[in-house]
């Protein structure tokens, strides 16, 4: 199997009405989950090695890397579109070098016309924004790197 | 005290004695005359309609439109047990928003006549003067709710206020996700606004407008052709009491049942969705797609089946019927 067949499995599974897919050839063995079919069970506000997230295994493409100590990854609590702004005309809710305090809104997640202000659990320095505004962002997607002050 | 004194002038409505004397409202209350005539003035500032007779009295002019402190008594178990009028207002989730952060009642209600920033998705302007709709927001602390299911409370307040209009005879098409249409103009929406950290909802606000006695020409040009009003559906004026009183009672019901884990609403929407089984377009991720849509997910995402066959599921963004 390669690279192609792979993206056509994602693609595959990413129409059809399956949360997991797993596929299994002589000694290779491929499972595919659904990030959206998961409800969460916690938004990690602190930094761990946990690299079982429900992202496709095979993916890997533009995976952020690892944060490092004292960095905290914000990440998409549900499905939605990503709004770094309050309103299409309005200022951002933080740029990058921003300083933000505990509970400090960053940004709106918006599903079926339910607005997320999601708010910063840490008091520190905006170090990279890693979703485009209006674009649509999936469950633990990661959207903030926050360096702790 | 201003609340009594609507809440007795109410009464007299309802047991049809059609003027409360100052004296009788004095010796009630247990206050002067002019301290009566004091507050009759301050709840006329609120925006209540009071005709004075002399040697009659007071009486409210259209009692069945109040939406004063003292006219509402949904007799509801959460939403509208505590209740906040407001003659005007930003916006009533905006300011839900506010007294969430500052720890207000669970189920509070706030209702405003007129809102000056009345609001819609991404902050586009819903159009609100006052006397003529119904804007309010309730503010839920939900147990247990996580994010990722918040969503459908969006569903669950259209069929609540679809129930209450079809009480008054008014069968009301729901546009996915949250427009209430008639005859294909608008009459009402539903805009949810949610804040919490971490995974659980800590808070939820939710803002129902419907268009009550809104005339074509109270209306800005470009709104006139999309947006219609129960009067215009009706061709009477409505008083806004019984309605506002029926929305808070079948809201409180389906949020109840809804905390207890049924899901028994998102079958009823299917039913109502107006938009099921139409031809949509709709944008995601920059591409424009064409198709049919043809179901609710229990997480309340339509699935359209796309021109070339294939089924996609849209979670955010508007869609419009072809």
């Amino acid at each position: 199997m390669n690279l192609d067949d792979i993206q056509i499995l994602i693609k595959a599974l990413e129409e059809s009405s399956l949360v997991e897919l797993v596929w299994e050839v002589d000694d290779a063995k491929l499972i595919l989950k659904k990030a959206a079919a998961y409800t969460p069970i916690s938004v990690p506000t602190a930094v761990t090695g946990d690299v079982e997230k429900s992202q496709p295994e095979a993916a890997v493409s533009d995976a952020p890397t690892e944060p490092a100590a004292g960095q905290v990854v914000i990440e998409a609590p549900m499905v939605g579109t990503f709004y770094r702004a309050p309103a299409p005309d309005a200022e951002p809710y933080v740029r990058v070098g921003d300083i933000v305090e505990v509970g400090q809104p960053l940004c709106i997640i918006e599903a079926m016309k339910l607005m997320n202000e999601i708010e910063s659990e840490v008091r520190g320095k905006v170090l990279e924004i890693l979703a485009d505004n209006a674009q649509p962002v999936e469950y633990s997607q990661p959207l903030f790197v926050i360096e702790q002050i | 005290m201003q609340a009594e004194i609507v809440a007795r002038l109410i009464r007299a409505h309802e047991q049809s004695q059609k003027y409360v004397s100052g004296s009788e409202l004095a010796r009630e209350l247990d206050v002067t005359r002019s301290a009566v005539w004091k507050h009759i003035e301050a709840i006329r500032q609120d925006g209540v309609k009071i005709a004075a007779v002399s040697r009659l009295g007071y009486r409210l002019s259209e009692p069945d439109d109040v939406l004063h402190a003292g006219a509402v008594d949904p007799s509801t178990a959460l939403i509208g047990t505590t209740y906040h009028y407001l003659k005007e207002i930003d916006s009533t989730n905006l300011e839900g928003r506010r007294r969430a952060k500052e720890g207000c009642p669970n189920g509070l209600v706030i209702l405003a006549d007129k809102q000056i920033q009345g609001r819609a998705r991404m902050g586009r302007q819903w159009f609100s003067p006052a006397g003529t709709g119904i804007y309010f927001s309730t503010v839920l602390f939900p147990e247990n709710l996580p994010t990722a299911r918040a969503a459908l409370l969006v569903p669950l307040t259209a069929v609540a206020v679809h129930s209450a209009l079809a009480d008054m005879g008014v069968q009301a098409d729901l546009k996915w996700p949250n427009d209430l249409l008639y005859d294909g103009r608008k009459l009402g929406g539903i805009l949810l606004e949610i804040s919490g950290e971490a995974d659980q909802v800590r808070s939820a606000v939710l803002g129902v407008g419907i268009n009550v006695n809104l005339m074509g020409q109270d209306l800005p040009e470009e709104l006139r052709d999309v947006v219609i009003s129960l009067m215009e559906i009706k061709n009477q004026r409505m008083g806004r009491r019984q309605l506002l009183h029926s929305m808070l009672a079948s809201l409180d019901t389906f949020y109840a049942d809804f905390q207890a884990g049924s899901r028994d609403f998102i079958e009823e929407y299917r039913r109502l969705c107006w938009t099921l089984g139409r031809s949509i377009r709709f944008e995601q991720e920059g591409k424009i797609y064409e198709g049919t849509a043809e179901t609710i997910e229990d997480d309340g995402g339509l699935s359209v089946r796309l021109q070339c066959g294939k089924m996609m599921t849209i979670r955010s963004g508007d869609v419009h019927c072809l």
